[in-house]
């Protein structure tokens, strides 16, 4: 069973990556997808980040929410983006062609507001910086929280935030599954909160998830405090790996390319303005 | 010599409680020792454990007198993680204790957090594997191991701290019995070879299995230890002045009833003791063969009774391709009280889920069809009025201000009106004896009033057929038996057509059931009454079950011409009496 922000032990190429490797890839997508905004750019990084998800084996079903995301996110924006409109966002497409309008909406208190192509373009860049979501799942999904705790205990990270990384990985899951137990013992007792359509009934509807979930989010969280003091959480003493870090020669290769990715990518962002709109 | 743990008039009282948890302890253990501190739900045990190494008060606040010393150090004047190779502690639940992902590196997560250079750290982590025999197990994934193995792994990661101190809170209370039967042989190895002090918790449900190991028992009720020394003493002590009757093992509890004709001074406590004092009573009489033994117990209506539950072919594969369930099929009639049990991950709970449209069948010629409801294609609004099903933990469902309104909140969803709804809830409270709590606050109540209240929350939808799952987890034998016993009546009295009971106890399906089911691996392995299904002891064994602590004693005195199907003590109680009464004639 795969659960939801959980390591699974796979033989995959990512999987077998050292997490140096995986974080500076993870990291080097992150930032990419940051300064990317120009659509040509960000979807030769979408498409590089589908085919490592879909090569990592990490469930498609992580990716529920993304959609919502979109579906809230994107409108929103656009119609952010006649407020933020403003030439100097805009430094590689011609201000003529991106000032057009396209359409007109009108919207309560606000009035009419004009959609052009610039907006639309800016629009575009800002929602995909929701693939982020993606590139943290796949790291999350091939990198076991040990080998994440090892690395930032050799960075000289604070031991309490070495731990606290840990226990949230932990965390999630055993929250995932007991918040699914309380759903379906609710809906056994004739609860359906997708069947009342009014959304502030639908907020009160929901205190039968509410008050289980607060009481198990408490709970799991004393259980595994307790588990982790009897563990001799909280000693000074400085935490041992267990593992000597070793990169194999795929890792050198991959930290090397993504390295370079990042640094060409920066030095023509900075340069050229490349990536931008 | 210092003992090894050493109590003295420990009273402990948490902030947020009405009444002293511990009162006046005092108690001594020695190195080598193995102790159970057996005691019903509710009565100190785990308050006591966390005693040891601190995390009461510091954890968990309240007003703490009196002197706890570990090996001769005052845990007081610690902090926890100082204690750590001191004293560990193991908890019930192996998911919340496993913090990685591959056995080798949770095992190396206590000493690695104390310091350890990485040379000793790595030895006691082969220590640790070696002692659990976890070995070969280094690079696997926790969550693919089974219960069993997941708990010898939480016993390996306090191990590998090296600790001469080891502390169990109710650690076999979720395992199958061949479970239970792995860890207990993980702790006995532990004392034996590594000369470590063991303490075990335990409410009652596991008693026997525990007893089998321990070389004292401390008997806490009410926060106060009332006895302490050596089991077969204990037992005896508590039997005789009837204290904490229900935590005792089935055999001591069966010479306590025949003790006017079996003159023993101490009770036994384990199969081979109680063989062997009752054998020695059965060579002097020339018993014949299946002597008196009982009649089976049946459904009351027999292989007439109308079939309510009816499952064909239903397999569930999981999104990740976990075959849980695989072409099952099965029938349940009317009058049945139906056990169904098989080891962790047989697939029990997710066959129980289909029953009652949580999950549905992945294969699509299967048909799930209760009292004339298609439970494949029927919304669970309409389900739940003619089977329902409770969880095993109370608190992740009881949400209301007092037990009145949890159990009025299904009818609230379901639109019926006020009037009808206090008429229900009130006969509901009368049927499940809730009267005294009704206008209590849930999270306040005890273990098992919350486990009636959620039964009670879902029978008001007045469903005929129930399913609970694991009721009796934690909970000593009195409480099981007020919980469990107060269904089967609600059965027999037609209130109910069927109870279905997912369990690891034994005891239980012995004292209630008229039929089990037996899953392995996501089949139906087995079915039959008790009787028929417990006798087979070869294939339970393969199939990480054993029958219990009664059949194993008639089969034990099968020889002597004692029936070897006998499955409670008032069975036992009566052939031994009709055999003794026979001989008088």
């Amino acid at each position: 069973m795969s659960t939801f922000l959980q390591y699974r032990s796979l033989n995959t190429p990512l999987h077998r990556l050292h997490v140096v490797t995986k974080s500076i890839i993870t990291l080097t997508l992150l930032a990419l997808l940051v300064v990317w905004m120009d659509y040509r750019f960000f979807l030769f990084l979408d498409l590089v980040i589908v085919v490592m998800y879909v090569g990592a084996k990490v469930p498609i079903s992580w990716l529920w929410l993304i959609p919502t995301i979109l579906v809230t996110v994107f409108p929103l924006t656009l119609v952010l983006s006649t407020f933020l409109y403003s030439p100097a966002l805009f430094r590689v497409y011609p201000l003529a062609e991106i000032s057009k309008t396209f359409a007109m909406i009108s919207l309560p208190f606000f009035g009419t507001l004009k959609l052009t192509y610039g907006g639309l373009l800016w629009t575009a860049g800002v929602t995909n910086r929701f693939m982020a979501l993606p590139v943290f799942f796949l790291f999350v999904y091939t990198t076991p929280v040990s080998q994440m705790m090892d690395l930032l205990a050799r960075m000289r990270v604070p031991k309490g935030m070495v731990l606290a990384v840990g226990a949230m990985f932990k965390f999630i899951p055993l929250l995932v599954s007991s918040f699914s137990t309380t759903i379906a013992a609710q809906k056994l007792r004739g609860w359906d909160l997708a069947a009342e359509k009014n959304p502030i009934r639908k907020v009160r509807k929901a205190m039968p998830l509410l008050i289980p979930m607060l009481r198990s989010t408490s709970f799991v969280a004393d259980e595994l405090t307790l588990a982790a003091e009897i563990r001799g959480f909280g000693s000074s003493a400085r935490y041992t790996p267990i593992r000597e870090f070793k990169l194999s020669i795929p890792d050198y290769l991959m930290c090397s390319g993504f390295v370079v990715l990042l640094v060409s990518a920066f030095t023509m962002y900075v340069q050229y303005g490349t990536g931008l709109i | 010599m210092t003992s090894a743990v050493e109590i003295k008039n420990l009273t402990f009282q948490y902030r947020a409680g009405s009444a002293e948890a511990l009162k006046d302890i005092n108690l001594k253990i020695e190195e080598g020792d193995i102790v159970g501190i057996v005691g019903p739900t509710d009565s100190g045990k785990s308050t006591l454990l966390m005693a040891l190494n601190g995390i009461v008060p510091r954890s968990f606040p309240g007003d703490l007198s009196g002197e706890v010393l570990v090996n001769g150090v005052n845990v007081m004047e610690h902090e926890t993680f100082e204690l750590a190779s001191n004293v560990g502690i193991v908890l019930q639940k192996p998911d919340t204790q496993i913090f990685f992902p591959t056995v080798e590196d949770d095992i190396a997560f206590g000493p690695s957090n104390l310091g350890t250079p990485r040379q000793e750290l790595l030895s006691r982590v082969d220590f640790a594997l070696d002692a659990t025999r976890l070995r070969g197990y280094e690079s696997r994934d926790p969550n693919t191991l089974s219960g069993g193995e997941q708990q010898s792994l939480a016993i390996a990661g306090i191990l590998a701290m090296r600790p001469k101190v080891m502390a169990f809170d109710e650690p076999i209370a979720m395992l199958d019995p061949i479970g239970k039967r792995k860890v207990l042989y993980v702790m006995e190895k532990l004392v034996k070879e590594h000369n470590l002090t063991v303490i075990i918790a335990e409410s009652g449900a596991d008693v026997e299995q525990v007893v089998e190991i321990t070389n004292k028992i401390a008997v806490l009720l009410n926060g106060k230890l009332v006895a302490f020394g050596r089991p077969r003493e204990v037992f005896t002590q508590i039997l005789k002045e009837n204290v904490g009757g229900s935590i005792s093992p089935s055999v001591a509890e069966l010479f306590m009833r025949l003790r006017k004709h079996l003159h023993v001074e101490e009770f036994p406590i384990t199969v081979n003791e109680a063989s062997e004092m009752l054998s020695h009573e059965l060579r002097k009489k020339n018993v014949p063969p299946n002597f008196g033994g009982p009649r089976e117990r049946t459904t009351r209506t027999g292989e007439t009774a109308e079939t309510v539950i009816t499952v064909r072919n239903v397999s569930h594969t999981y999104p990740t391709g976990l075959e849980a369930v695989k072409k099952v099929s099965f029938s349940i009639r009317k009058g049945e009280i139906v056990g169904l049990i098989g080891q962790n991950g047989s697939g029990k709970t997710t066959i129980a889920k289909h029953l009652v449209g949580l999950l549905k069948p992945t294969n699509r010629d299967a048909t799930i069809d209760v009292k004339g409801v298609n439970v494949i294609k029927q919304p669970i609004s309409k389900v739940i009025r003619v089977i329902n099903y409770t969880f095993q933990n109370p608190d992740e469902q009881l949400f209301c201000e007092n037990v009145y309104e949890e159990i009025a909140f299904g009818l609230k969803q379901l639109r019926y009106r006020e009037g009808e709804i206090q008429q229900i809830v009130k006969r509901m409270i009368e049927l499940l004896g809730l009267e005294q709590y009704q206008y209590d606050v849930p999270d306040a109540l005890p273990t098992h009033i919350k486990k009636l209240v959620t039964i009670a929350s879902v029978l008001v939808l007045e469903p005929r057929i129930l399913i609970l799952d694991e009721p009796t987890t934690g909970l000593d034998k009195a409480r099981i038996d007020m919980i469990v016993g107060h269904l089967a009546d609600l059965v027999k009295k037609d209130t109910l057509d069927s109870l279905m009971i997912i369990t690891h106890d034994m005891d239980t399906v012995a004292q209630y059931c008229n039929r089990v089911l037996v899953m392995s691996e996501g089949g139906m392995v087995l079915e039959g009454t008790p009787r028929s299904v417990f006798s087979r002891t070869d294939q339970l064994e393969r199939l990480s079950l054993s029958p219990p602590q009664i059949m194993q004693l008639a089969n034990s005195l099968s020889s002597y011409g004692i029936p070897n199907d006998l499955l409670t003590v008032d069975e036992m109680t009566e052939t031994l009496e009709n055999i003794i009464m026979h001989e008088g004639q």
